[in-house]
């Protein structure tokens, strides 16, 4: 036999037992569960020392079948502040509620926000940590008639309440870190994943935001002139009634707005249409009829007929823009109009000619668009037409006048 | 001449024939120092040396062995495990092959208490408590120079590595020096300043519009930043909601909604749009959809939890940063009380 032949074959016995003993099994393992792909705490509030709740996801490395009518948990850690005022839970665990509702949330890490399967609708287990030296632990149960799975790779997320659960610790120090632990556990409890997570509690994590709108009032007139027919003659056998100015209001005010109209002072308390040449005055007002009274909420009535002196002034909705203010129901009609003096559309059925109101020196309304806040206009329209009627007597004149001034403002 | 056959009778071995040829064979030898260096009869003889000198010696840090045994085992491998990046759950080991040829194969123990007790890291990279003979990875499997990383580690935890080789049968060297390295907590870290330009602040944070000039976007004249650190193995995000999902004002019982669009176009509005997104390293740290807009386009804040910054890989000093935006019409009524809270929010992504 070879001389190395022979050297390789004695050690060779021994190496054959040293092959068979080993590799073995050695040692005793402190088993660390299997970790979640991922883990997920998201804090409602990082504000310190506030009410928060909390959204829990997890995604399993490996599907975990729950059997039917077995309970399996959810188990959160929570962190501990080394010093100061810890994190606090309440301990009574129905006051943790839980809900899966996140609606209109995007993805976590490409990951869609999937409910997670028969949560319980609340904690069945809550206990307090100790103050700076544990973190308080909180359980979640959730089982089903029958059995189910969570899918490995599937993110799986539920959160529970703010009211009477989680408060937050003081603010972390700078430069230090918390930390906790996530975990799922059979019914033995057995963990079968779990990983550690971490958060930030802080002075505060809300920004105040301020903003002023400043108001703006536009009012615009369709014209400052306005005369009766295309002559402005006037005839004493009927009710003449001029071509109308339409005055216009846009606001932001949240109030809605109100317009006033007052004639002008002729002295002698005779407001009214007044002619220079014949220095006489056509009066403001009915020729007998129901009302006479300014501001009395009831508009007058002009003979239909003419043959009598009167002079009244009208005024009627041409829009009620959409939205916003709206104009009030005349409370005599039921009627939606403008302000009942001078709103000509209550007294007559169909065409009204002969109803307004009288004319005062001093400012009345003659319109208001309102409506809860915020009541603001985008273009209500309103007419004014005045109504005269004459008498055989009445003096010729070709300058009869009268200036009406209209001011409106809006309800801030 | 005559020839014939010697045979020698050699005591039956537990585990071992006799040693034979077709012509010869042994029927004595022993094991042990010294041996025989040689054997004959009157016509044959046998030169050798059957068993050597074989020994070894050890300190509580060396060892040394002597003999052909000895030479023949695999080169004791060196191991060398670190922490690179602030890792929660995982190291990494780098083998150092000794020269040992490229096929041999090397097996690691690893230990959170200095091997009190004794666990292996198994083929996969994760930890386990056996060690198969699938567990034994060339150089190259494990990396080779650039190391492997070993997962699911305990958070907070100092571990120690030692690593053996063998090469075929019977060539099992022992375990190596040990390395060690420790696994940190999992980290989040997280604040907000709200300021014209990049600087600390302290709460209470405030954003005052002022006026709004009607029909123009205004600009917040502060903005938001946020700081987010964090080594969560997939990063962490930054989320913003608001409590009245825009510009209410009790006084006038409107709001001016919060919207993703152009304010620019729209009649009113208000929004959040990203100003600036950076780091120190990892990351990086982006601005998400619809925040990362120019011009007068903001991204919603109302009363859903909505990302606002993201980063998919731990995140050392992300620092980011969002403006508001707001326009009104003619119509938005008046009133000096505008207001809205918005909560700024992260999460680590362990």
């Amino acid at each position: 036999m070879h001389k190395s032949k022979l050297r390789l074959i004695i050690p060779a016995i021994a190496a054959i037992v040293a092959e068979l003993m080993a590799p073995s099994l050695m040692g005793v393992a402190h088993a660390i569960p299997p970790q979640f792909t991922r883990a997920v705490l998201r804090w409602d509030t990082h504000t310190a020392l506030a009410a928060t709740g909390v959204t829990t996801c997890a995604v399993p490395s490996s599907t975990i079948t729950v059997p039917a009518n077995t309970t399996y948990h959810v188990e959160i850690v929570f962190p501990y502040l080394s010093s100061g005022n810890d994190f606090v839970l309440n301990t009574t665990a129905a006051n943790w509620v839980t809900d899966t509702n996140f609606s209109g949330e995007g993805q976590i890490n490409g990951l869609s926000m999937t409910a997670w399967p028969h949560i319980a609708s609340a904690a069945d287990s809550v206990t307090a940590g100790t103050a700076n030296t544990s973190g308080g632990v909180v359980t979640f149960p959730f089982s089903f008639t029958s059995g189910f799975s969570l899918t490995s790779g599937t993110m799986y997320c539920f959160h529970f309440t703010s009211t009477n659960t989680l408060t937050n610790s003081d603010a972390v120090p700078s430069g230090a870190t918390i930390d906790g632990t996530l975990r799922v556990t059979d019914d033995t409890p057995t963990t079968l994943e779990e990983t550690n997570y971490s958060t930030s509690i802080i002075t505060d994590d809300t920004i105040t935001v301020s903003a002023v709108v400043p108001p703006n009032f536009k009012l615009s007139l369709t014209g400052n002139a306005d005369t009766f027919g295309t002559s402005s003659r006037l005839a004493t056998n009927a009710i003449n009634v001029s071509n109308g100015i339409n005055f216009r209001v846009e606001t932001n005010a949240k109030g809605g707005w109100i317009a006033w109209v007052k004639d002008t002072d002729r002295g002698a308390g005779v407001q009214g249409l007044y002619s220079a040449t014949a220095n006489y005055t056509i009066a403001t007002g009915p020729v007998g009829g129901a009302g006479t009274t300014v501001g009395d909420g009831v508009a007058e009535v002009l003979p239909t007929g003419g043959g009598a002196e009167g002079y009244l002034l009208d005024a009627d909705i041409v829009t009620d823009a959409a939205g916003g203010c709206t104009f009030p129901i005349n409370p005599n009609t039921s009627v939606t109009g403008t302000a009942p003096d001078y709103d000509g559309t209550e007294v007559v059925a169909g065409p009204n000619t002969n109803s307004g109101g009288t004319l005062s020196k001093v400012f009345q309304p003659v319109a208001e668009c309102n409506g809860t806040p915020p009541a603001t206009s985008n273009g209500d329209i309103v007419q004014l037409v005045e109504k005269v009627t004459i008498a055989g007597g009445t003096p010729a004149g070709s300058d009869y006048t009268d200036v009406i001034t209209l001011v409106a403002a809006g309800e801030f | 001449m005559g020839r014939w056959l010697v045979t020698m009778m050699v005591p039956w071995l537990l585990v071992a024939s006799l040693p034979a040829s077709s012509s010869f064979k042994l029927n004595s030898y022993g094991f042990g120092g010294g041996g025989t260096a040689g054997s004959s009869s009157s016509n044959y003889k046998v030169s050798g040396l059957a068993g050597e000198v074989a020994g070894s010696g050890a300190s509580g840090t060396y060892k040394v062995g002597a003999g052909e045994a000895y030479e023949k085992q695999a080169n004791v491998p060196t191991i060398i495990l670190t922490n690179d990046d602030r890792w929660y759950n995982k190291l990494k080991l780098v083998i150092g092959p000794q020269n040992n040829p490229s096929d041999a194969l090397f097996a690691v123990a690893i230990s959170s208490d200095n091997f009190a007790t004794t666990q292996y890291v198994k083929s996969d990279l994760t930890v386990g408590s056996t060690l198969t003979m699938s567990d034994y990875l060339t150089y190259a499997a494990w990396g080779s120079a650039t190391g492997a990383m070993v997962r699911g580690l305990r958070a907070s935890t100092v571990y120690a590595v030692k690593a053996k080789a063998y090469r075929g049968k019977f060539t099992e060297s022992g375990y190596g020096p040990m390395s060690m390295a420790a696994t940190v907590d999992p980290q989040l870290s997280f604040d907000i300043d709200v300021s014209a330009v990049d600087q600390s602040t302290n709460p209470p944070y405030q954003i005052d519009f002022g006026i709004l000039a009607v029909s123009t976007v205004t600009n917040s004249s502060k903005r938001v930043w946020v700081s987010i650190d964090t080594n969560g193995e997939s990063g962490g995000k930054v989320y913003v909601n608001g409590q009245n999902a825009g510009l209410k004002s009790l006084e006038a019982a409107y709001t001016i909604a919060s919207q993703t669009g152009d304010l620019s176009a729209l009649a009113e509005g208000f929004g959040a749009q990203g100003t600036s997104a950076t780091q120190t390293s990892g990351g990086p740290l982006a601005l998400v959809a619809p925040y990362d807009g120019s011009g007068a386009n903001v991204g919603v804040a109302d009363t859903v939890i909505r990302e606002i910054f993201t980063s998919a890989n731990p995140l050392v000093a992300g620092r980011g940063s969002f403006i508001l935006k707001a326009k009104t019409k003619p119509l938005t009524p008046a009133s000096a009380d505008y207001m809205e809270i918005l909560t700024v929010i992260a999460a680590g992504s362990f």
